[in-house]
């Protein structure tokens, strides 16, 4: 009598063999009975699992879910594209100055000179460059440069209300300040970062198609050796760029609830 | 492209869901583990090649997080979902004895395969992938994957077999004084 193995009598169960050799078998299993009991365990494993773990076919997909895939950063498709200007930065904790943009080695942070923004006169939308000013240092970076919010200040800025806080890796605390939209229609936000050490930060975000938010401007609002911020407020630059880069209005919070549950209008419709 | 990943990630939800719910054999469990490999996939579409296969994609990225959760899981000591299995088992108390019998020798089989046995189960009988599809998915050659996933149904069969009319006969005795 031939010897099967048990793998090719798997196979022969799971309709894996090439149509000759199933034949084959097929003949086999009409006049042995010993085969035939070998192959009742591969038959009736297949059945039952397949059977065991149906349930969760049938029941409804929950609601976490959807807004989980829906709602999750993502990671740029220009990742690949651009991959020094667009890499996220994933540790929150190397220093506030760091945090928020992205750090390729030939790309250098985003820097423009404070006094530039403080009159308004050439915001370096555009500019990739750094240059720091003595006291406090102003960031700002363009959408071209595609600066990939940290996963913690997007996953606030993308389900979090406006006024309320909320505490990233236990120190730095991030707070959404209020919603606009930008002159093409993206989704922007202002925010304010603050750590334990009494550093601030504040700057805004603007939501990308693909539901990435990108870091636009950045600036410490309360550094104590600059000049340019205003008591308990956003700096003047800062001010300076929502106004340059918004359409006019702000989005009110029953808005912004809305946007926030629909996942900012993100597809699938 | 990225808005064309999130949802064909919807339409593979309920796969997904029962992938999980195999390995972990819980629905909360299952869920967690779901919304763990959304998120960690999300975070890496930029890895997934347009054109390949997602759920295989996604199956690996499921099966590493669930392989890494493995120590504390069983620290924790994991449930299983079998009263809410006999429930959808229809009105019948000996067919939900029986289903709800074979439900457990399945369920407690499994808990007993090596891990990767698991998932191989999960993979092919489970969800219905080819050895190939499988052997890649673990990083097997097919001839591993198959010796495996044969010595793992085997006991599954066993198990389910071995659950003798004597043991129906045990449970349906204690129901009688303790359920109704």
């Amino acid at each position: 009598m031939e010897n099967i193995p048990d793998e090719e009598l798997m196979a022969f169960a799971d309709g894996e063999l090439p149509a000759t050799e199933h034949a084959r078998i097929e003949a086999l299993l009409t006049s042995d009975l010993n085969l035939r009991d070998r192959l009742q365990p591969f038959v009736v494993s297949r059945a039952v699992l397949a059977e065991a773990f149906s349930e969760p076919m049938h029941l409804q997909i929950p609601d976490r879910l959807i807004k989980t895939v829906l709602n999750s950063p993502i990671s740029p498709a220009s990742a690949t594209r651009l991959p020094a200007k667009s890499r996220p930065i994933t540790r929150l904790v190397d220093g506030l100055n760091d945090l928020f943009f992205s750090a390729g080695p030939q790309f250098g942070y985003a820097f423009a000179v404070s006094a530039l923004l403080a009159t308004g006169a050439g915001l370096g939308w555009f500019a990739a460059h750094r240059s720091m000013t003595p006291g406090g240092i102003v960031q700002t970076a363009s959408l071209t440069s595609e600066i990939v919010a940290d996963p913690a200040l997007a996953r606030v800025l993308e389900t979090g209300p406006s006024g309320a806080a909320a505490l990233a890796d236990g120190q730095i605390s991030i707070k959404p300040v209020l919603t606009f939209q930008s002159q093409d229609g993206k989704f922007c936000r202002e925010y304010d970062l603050a750590a334990e050490a009494g550093k601030h930060l504040s700057g805004f975000a603007c939501r990308q198609s693909g539901g990435a938010w990108h870091v636009v401007f950045q600036a410490e609002s309360k550094a104590a050796a600059s000049g340019y911020e205003t008591a308990g407020g956003a700096s003047p630059a800062l001010e300076a760029a929502i106004e340059k880069f918004s359409d006019g209005g702000r989005i009110e919070a029953a808005d912004e609830a809305a946007l926030i549950a629909k996942g900012w209008g993100a597809p699938p419709h | 492209m990225t808005e064309n990943v999130r949802s064909r990630m919807i339409e593979f939800l309920p796969r997904l869901r029962r992938f999980a719910f195999a390995l972990t054999r819980n629905l909360e469990l299952a869920d967690d583990l779901v919304q763990d490999t959304c998120e960690r996939a999300l975070s890496r579409a930029d890895q997934w090649q347009p054109g390949t296969r997602l759920d295989s994609w996604m199956y690996r990225i499921a099966q590493n997080i669930w392989f890494d959760q493995g120590r504390a899981a069983k620290v924790r000591g994991e449930l299983t979902d079998l009263d809410t299995i006999a429930e959808l088992s229809g009105s019948d108390g000996r067919t939900v004895t029986e289903n709800r019998l074979t439900l457990k020798s399945v369920f407690e089989t499994m808990e007993r395969l090596p891990r990767d046995q698991q998932v191989l189960v999960a993979l092919v009988c489970v969800d219905g992938l080819s050895y190939k599809e499988a052997a890649e998915n673990l990083n097997l050659p097919i001839g591993t994957v198959m010796s495996r996933l044969a010595r793992a149904r085997q006991a599954i069969a066993a198990a389910v077999d071995g659950r003798a009319e004597s043991k129906v006969v045990v449970l349906e005795e204690r129901r009688g004084g303790k359920h109704s």
